[in-house]
């Protein structure tokens, strides 16, 4: 056991402006990528409207089945976070606790950014089909479980799915970096469960009877918030005690 | 550079002292800067330091405050005179022990003495305040 | 404040079982680094160097002992690990992120960054800012890593091997920068080298570990005073170094070349002479050859 004596000053921990420069340079370079991928998003669905015009009427969003993308890019994205990123962080003379705080702010952030963009693009592909006098049908995701077109149960549905990813990748990631990655894969069910959890229970795929009614969304909403909380609090335990080992050169 | 077996302070110690008894550094003059003694012979500068500070305690340098370490005006005599008290006990006699066991007539090495000084004595300094030493030991 | 002072007592770091094989890397390793000194850290390879650096800027926790960086415990300890940079061959920075890049976020996140200096050096070392490391060539990686040890100015910085396939230009103008930036802005580095004689005069003070204990710590002139080679007749040699330390002894016929490790007082001298017997310096790196010699292959 270590038998380090205690810090005499209060210094031990992440200092604000560390959380603050962290947080907003991985926000950065985050923002930039789902951009670039948000781009590309939109200009497949104008393609694919303007095909369709022409071919047959739609009668379902297409954007609703870009629901796994939200959950597993950005989730992929912080598994990079977690893993490739501690090494050079701690080498700058930074705590993890720092990357570790900051890491979920800007999980937080991105959700936020990223959950309202694609909840606006549905709000423009709503507009487009209306405008074409198609018949905008929702099956997936929240609006598609209550049955009727919300903006706010949109937004609520696309920020979590985004927010629940980006945990899971953080906290997967952080398994494989502290420990053997044997041990990591056998850790894979739990350490990936939010965003598993977050696509199932979001959603009105899975089981029967599904119960849309506001109670049944709530109770689906909470679990999806507790569990996403419950593993960001992993991450940050699981994040905590990594070694910081050579690069293989 | 550097390479016997004395502690490397000692050793620029003995260049420097070396330096000013043949007058390559001479009285008044700047020495090189610690820093530059070590970036120029790759040594830590705290070594360079070491021999400096050797230096001023014998009187050999000394410091101007914010400029540098100069050779002190009267380093060489100090230098030389030193030299000199030591000259007989630990050069000449070894010579003398050295020529009676090989049995080398002293004539021959007075003689072999005299033309080197007359050589050199034309290349040395001109302060030649030193008494007259003529060899003759008998 | 010129320097974080180090000391560590009875450290003992283990690897976990499931590494195969389990190693212990230090074992109850005890030493003290005064502050504001270039230290030089020797060791064959395996002898846990790499392991200390990596304790003391807090990369890794001790399995049993007790490290204090600047009097503190360096573990997730924000001050002291801002002022801790430990250099690697290479790897602890991101490969894919131009070199400017890094150097702007290093200026904002290590409070003694020089980003001026960095820049300079970057330039010295042929560096293109536009880079990113996985397209650079191994030395160029290296130099990088030396770029980041240096401009960061940190009270204690760790130089790990950084020279590791640097040319010997590269090197030279690497402990050139070293030694002067040291000057200007004086701090505690430990500078770890298997280039023993490249670095030998750079050094203040010497730490050599072996099998993860410190084998010895001195004053490098101290150090380097202490060996001394004893060539001469096999006989006399012997009789000379009887009852001394003797490191290796290297014979051809009948003349005999023996290093031993101890001071010799004049009087040895003297003796030494009087057998006929030349005795000679040993060098820095020759000593550590010797005295870290294992009987069979390690």
């Amino acid at each position: 056991m270590t038998a380090a004596t205690p810090s005499r000053t209060s210094a031990a921990g992440a200092r604000p402006g560390a959380v603050v420069a962290t947080a907003s340079y991985l926000l950065r370079t985050q923002l930039r990528v789902v951009a670039w991928a948000l781009a590309l998003v939109v200009v497949g669905l104008a393609v694919t409207v303007v095909v369709l015009e022409r071919v047959q009427p739609m009668e379902v969003s297409i954007l609703q089945f870009g629901r796994q993308g939200l959950v597993w890019f950005p989730f992929s994205l912080m598994v990079i976070v977690a893993t490739a990123y501690l090494g050079p962080h701690v080498a700058m003379g930074l705590t993890r606790r720092s990357l570790g705080h900051a890491a979920i702010l800007v999980a937080g952030a991105t959700a936020l950014v990223l959950g309202t963009a694609v909840a606006a693009l549905m709000v423009v592909e709503r507009g487009v089909y209306g405008a074409l006098g198609w018949e905008h049908g929702i099956d997936a995701g929240l609006v598609g479980l209550s049955g009727s077109w919300s903006v706010p149960l949109l937004l609520v549905d696309h920020v979590l799915l985004v927010l629940a990813g980006q945990v899971a990748g953080l906290l997967v990631g952080a398994a494989y970096k502290r420990w053997h990655w044997t041990v990591a894969t056998l850790a894979l069910p739990v350490t990936v469960s939010p965003a598993l959890v977050a696509s199932v229970l979001l959603d009105g795929e899975l089981g029967a009877p599904v119960d849309g009614s506001a109670g049944g969304v709530a109770l689906r909403v909470t679990l999806v918030v507790a569990t996403t909380l419950v593993a960001a609090v992993a991450y940050l335990a699981v994040q905590r005690r990594t070694a910081v080992a050579p690069a293989a050169t | 550079m550097f390479d016997g077996r004395d502690p490397i302070y000692l050793q620029i110690a003995d260049r420097i002292r070396g330096d000013v008894l043949s007058g390559a550094l001479a009285g008044e003059e700047q020495v090189m800067s610690t820093t530059q003694y070590a970036t120029t012979f790759r040594i830590n500068p705290a070594t360079a330091a070491k021999a400096f500070a050797l230096l001023v305690d014998e009187g050999v340098l000394y410091k101007r405050r914010g400029i540098g370490m100069f050779v002190s005006p009267d380093a060489r005599e100090h230098l030389l005179t030193a030299r000199r008290e030591r000259f007989f006990v630990e050069v000449v006699d070894p010579v003398a022990a050295e020529a009676a066991v090989l049995g080398v007539p002293v004539d021959a090495v007075v003689e072999r003495l005299r033309s080197g000084y007359a050589a050199r004595a034309t290349a040395a300094t001109t302060t030649t305040t030193a008494p007259h030493e003529e060899g003759d030991p008998r | 404040m010129s320097g974080f002072s180090v000391e560590v007592r009875d450290l003992t770091v283990r690897y976990p079982a499931w590494r195969r094989p389990a190693t212990t890397a230090l074992d109850g390793l005890s030493l003290t680094l005064e502050p504001g000194r270039l230290h030089g850290l020797l060791g064959r390879n395996g002898s846990g160097k790499t392991t200390l650096l990596s304790v003391l800027a807090a990369f890794r926790r001790p399995t049993a002992g007790a490290v204090l960086v600047d009097g503190e415990d360096p573990w997730e300890n924000a001050r002291v690990m801002s002022g801790v940079c430990l250099v690697r061959e290479s790897g602890d920075v991101q490969g894919e992120v131009r070199l400017r890049d890094t150097v702007r976020l290093l200026e904002q996140v290590r409070p003694t960054f020089d980003r001026s200096f960095a820049e300079s050096l970057m330039d010295t070392f042929e560096l293109d800012p536009r880079a990113t490391p996985t397209s650079l060539s191994r030395g160029k990686r290296s130099a990088f890593g030396v770029v980041v040890g240096l401009a960061s100015r940190a009270p204690l910085t760790l130089l790990d091997e950084v020279h590791l396939g640097m040319d010997a230009p590269s090197r030279y103008a690497f402990y050139d920068a070293l030694l002067a930036d040291y000057v200007e802005h004086p701090r505690t580095v430990v500078l770890s080298s298997h280039l023993i004689d490249e670095v030998q005069r750079m050094l203040e003070h010497v730490v050599v570990l072996d099998r993860g204990r410190v084998l010895l710590a001195d004053d490098a002139d101290d150090l380097r005073a202490s060996g001394t080679s004893v060539v001469g007749p096999d006989t006399a040699v012997d009789a000379f170094v009887a009852g001394r330390r003797v490191l290796s002894r290297r014979s051809l016929g009948r003349t005999v070349q023996v290093t031993v490790f101890g001071r010799l007082a004049p009087d040895d001298v003297a003796a030494a002479s009087a057998a006929g017997l030349e005795l000679g310096p040993v060098d820095l790196q020759d000593l550590f050859v010797d005295l870290t010699a294992k009987e069979g292959v390690r």
